[in-house]
């Protein structure tokens, strides 16, 4: 076993550049690594863009069927439970997959855009419906989506970040992904966050392979008392379901067991590495104004109330410190209202979503990075902060906490704590050179590799 | 007959709050008394109380045969005063026998031989006064906090008229020496006993260590170490921490019956005997001088001061803790003297140590604080709050300690 080459189908939603969050960095920085060892890596993706840069996978684009293997791009795969007469035309298989999957798994869906024949749903139907059936049997996985999926409709606060149509996605690449699956040889799926559970649940199912799911995060870390319970349902009844869980941090590992009840002896930690990137120059000028760096969504888990907070207070002892909130998301106009109602919109500055370049360059700007995350399961940004020599201040409900000791902790509701460290930190240049050196030695020491490593031990044990 | 001296080590710092910016000129305390209370009577139930009544069994049983030595801070004795007398009164019972020395240390158990030399004197002065009115001897012999030692602070221990002082067996000082015998300062009439780091260590950090090829360490083994220096050697130092006993290496490791039956496996060999510092020194003449170029202690693997003045934190808190000397003298007010040499302690600065934090050793077991960086934003911070009292003339600064 130890010598045969492993295959892993590997299920994923994003991949670098196309990215919205954390995962498809990370999911590049951990495939990257796993390709220095002895495994082959089948990577599914939603979509693929064509600029992907992975010569270390074969990656699969669910929907059209096309494969990029290697650098070898462009060939395209049949996926094999729709008989060959059905997938000729490009166009008509991605019209099928997108327009009449979702509303055979929600029938109260009702998209504007396309009614299909009685003819063609029945084709559908029969054929999908077999195939789930047989997949999912016994599992309720699926049931409940129907109740909830109404696109169009209004949802209060729940899932606001969702696109309608994801749910769709979900389920649209979940069938696409088993049917793809029949083709290759695997020996074991691994599923990375709850939008591919799904999937890689219905993958196991079909070929008897061991099952691992990768928790990037929990539907309460991205969406807190406003989460959705439907996607709270698929983590719940997936993970418990899986061969093996993967948890970014052991902050992480824990709400997994605790909150979904998983047993301990099937829930490993595997921290997140940092891959190399290159820094633009810093341009922190030699002015007495410092700036202190939030970036991320403005929303509950964040804590961004948290950042101002302490903010308005800090500014009592250091009147002329700049304060950047960087993000986009629920909170934001009332954080600004709270800003204006305190008089201190002058040492504030909202730029809003940043991308890019914009990212690299208020790190490259500030001084002092505050992270005073609810929940967190990893963090990776406060790592950026340390790469841009920026030291920082997180909250001890992050998993990036557990990795970096020399950091500025603090519990994320003690403002009054928040403050006192921003100012010291501000105000002794000696604990910000002390801090920033000993962490960047920590951050040499966190690379992909060692998570690598683990993975690796964690699919011996399942395969 | 050849020689072994026992030295414990006992001290206990004022430890400070957690201070923020927002308690400055709020007349906050400093000390964190709670705290303090509560450690001191931890410790004692581990370790003074216990080891006390294990050398006082052991004392009148062999009638002069066994001996040790101490060195107690005087915030040590203090504490024991304001929260646990009883503690005081096992090692005045100690002492009573005869067969216990006691040395002489800064009161404060500070870094001032290394900053400010009259301040240095003062506080080895104010110890020996208090060690007086406690045990009513007057010490002969000198060790320095965590057996800090130069050629520089040997003028200095000889210049207040002590006739010896401890010191770390450093590699690099002893050289192809044999920390075995007495030296002597290389200019000064002063003598010097070097520990034997890796017998003291063998008990003080390896006696549980597991993985110790050597493990179990019984009196048996220990005691055939010693012997087989017979005719090489004149005296087997042994400076530790008192709380190796019950604290560092817990009951039931069984080092209080190591304890208890040690005497008896170095007494089985008719050319051993326990000595105290100043009895090897009188006993023994030195074999050579020997230089200390640099700043020895007896902390981790460097055997050096950079636990307490390793990094830009340490060294601007104590040039700055330092630097207050002479506002804290032109107040010429006790309460105020008091307060800041309470802050002069090297445990504070030993705290904001960043070294080996994040591979949670000592450091970080030892500290009061969650990190390096809590511990120097607290010190500073009570700094901007003494100073304050120190600039106005504000006379409420009693209620600081």
């Amino acid at each position: 076993m130890a010598d045969r080459k492993l295959k892993v189908l590997m299920l994923g939603w994003e991949f670098p550049p196309q990215i919205t969050g954390g995962l498809g960095t990370a999911c590049e920085g951990l495939t990257r690594a796993l390709a220095q060892h002895n495994l082959q890596i089948h990577f599914f993706m939603p979509r693929l863009y064509g600029n992907e840069s992975a010569p270390h996978l074969d990656l699969y684009d669910v929907t059209s069927g096309i494969t990029q293997q290697g650098s070898r791009p462009g060939v395209r795969l049949k996926a094999h439970w729709l008989s060959d007469s059905e997938v000729t035309e490009h166009e008509n298989y991605e019209k099928m997959l997108v327009y009449d999957i979702p509303s055979f798994l929600s029938p109260y869906l009702r998209p504007e855009h396309k009614t299909l024949s009685e003819a063609e749903l029945r084709t559908i139907r029969s054929k999908s419906v077999r195939d789930f059936k047989t997949l999912i049997s016994g599992e309720e996985i699926f049931s409940t989506t129907e109740e909830i999926v109404v696109p169009g409709a209004p949802s209060a606060k729940s899932g606001q970040h969702y696109g309608q149509r994801l749910f769709e996605e979900v389920h649209a690449y979940a069938i696409r992904a088993v049917a793809l699956s029949r083709g290759l040889d695997f020996d074991v799926i691994h599923a990375h966050d709850w939008m591919t559970y799904l999937a890689g649940i219905a993958i196991g199912r079909a070929s008897g392979k061991p099952v691992i799911l990768h928790v990037h995060s929990l539907e309460s870390d991205r969406s807190g008392i406003y989460k959705n319970e439907t996607i709270a349902h698929i983590e719940e009844s997936s993970l418990k379901v899986a061969t093996a869980v993967m948890a970014v941090s052991h902050y992480t590992r824990r709400r997994v067991i605790d909150d979904y009840k998983i047993p301990e002896s099937k829930v490993f930690t595997v921290h997140n590495g940092l891959s190399e990137r290159t820094c633009i120059a810093p341009t922190r000028t030699a002015d007495d104004i410092f700036r202190v760096l939030f970036l991320g969504r403005v929303t509950f888990q964040k804590g961004p109330d948290y950042f101002v907070e302490a903010a308005l207070r800090t500014l009592k002892h250091l009147p002329n410190t700049q304060f950047i909130l960087a993000g986009s998301g629920d909170m934001l106009e009332q954080l600004r209202q709270k800003i204006k109602k305190a008089g201190a919109e002058k040492n504030f500055l909202l730029p809003g979503f940043l991308r890019g370049h914009e990212v690299d360059e208020i790190f490259a700007n500030s001084d002092l990075y505050v992270m005073p995350s609810v929940s967190e399961p990893f963090g990776l940004s406060a790592l950026e902060a340390l790469y841009y020599d920026i030291p920082i201040i997180v909250s001890r409900q992050s998993g990036v906490s557990e990795v970096i000791k020399h950091a500025l902790k603090a519990d994320f509701w003690d403002v009054e704590e928040l403050a006192d460290l921003i100012v010291g930190a501000l105000k002794y240049p000696e604990l910000r050179r002390d801090l920033l050196q000993m962490a960047k030695q920590e951050v040499k020491r966190l690379d992909w590799n060692a998570s690598a490593k683990r993975v690796m031990e964690i699919y011996r044990t399942v395969t | 007959m050849s020689a072994v001296c026992f030295y414990f080590q006992v001290h206990q710092p004022f430890r400070i709050k957690r201070f923020r910016f927002s308690d400055v000129g709020k007349r906050q305390r400093y000390f964190a008394d709670d705290k303090n209370t509560l450690i001191l009577d931890k410790v004692a139930r581990k370790c003074y109380l216990k080891t006390n009544s294990v050398l006082l069994e052991l004392l009148q049983r062999y009638k002069g045969k066994f001996k040790v030595s101490f060195s107690i801070s005087g915030v040590a004795l203090e504490q024991m005063r304001l929260y646990s007398p009883v503690i005081l009164t096992s090692f005045q019972k100690l002492v009573d026998t005869g067969c216990v020395e006691i040395l002489s240390e800064t009161y404060h158990h500070s870094l001032a031989a290394l900053y400010l030399e009259d301040e240095f004197f003062e506080q080895v002065e104010a110890h020996a006064k208090e060690v007086k009115h406690y045990f009513g001897v007057r010490p002969a012999v000198f060790r320095n906090t965590e057996l800090i030692y130069n050629d520089h602070i040997g003028k200095l221990v000889h210049s207040m008229g002590f006739k010896g002082i401890l010191a770390e067996g450093a590699d690099d000082i002893l050289d192809w020496r044999s920390p075995n015998f007495v030296y002597r300062h290389p200019e000064v009439d002063l003598k010097i006993l070097t520990k034997n780091y890796k017998l003291s260590d063998d008990i003080a950090f390896r006696f549980s260590n597991r993985a110790w090829n050597e493990f179990p360490l019984n009196t048996d083994k220990f005691a055939r170490w010693v012997h087989a220096i017979s005719g090489n050697g004149d005296t087997v130092n042994l400076f530790m921490d008192y709380e190796t006993f019950g604290e560092h290496q817990w009951e039931e490791t069984g080092i209080f019956n190591f304890l208890r039956h040690l005497p008896e496996a170095i007494l089985r060999h008719p050319n051993w005997e326990f000595l105290t510092p100043s009895e090897v020194i009188d006993k023994f003449p030195a074999v050579a001088a020997l230089p200390y170029p640099r700043d020895v202690s007896w902390a981790d693997l460097e055997r050096d001061t950079s636990a307490w003045s390793g990094n830009e934190m340490q060294r601007l808190s104590l040039s700055r803790a330092y630097s207050l000397a002479h506002l804290v003298r032109r107040r010429n007010n006790t309460a105020v003297l008091k307060t800041w040499r309470r802050l002069l302690t090297s445990d504070h600065f030993y705290y904001m140590s960043t070294k080996f934090f994040a591979d949670g050793d000592v450091h970080a077991y030892f500290s009061p604080f969650k990190s390096p960086y809590e511990a120097f934003l607290s010190y500073m911070t009570i700094l901007d709050d003494f100073e304050l009292y120190l600039d106005t003339k504000n006379t409420q600064h009693s209620k600081l300690i």
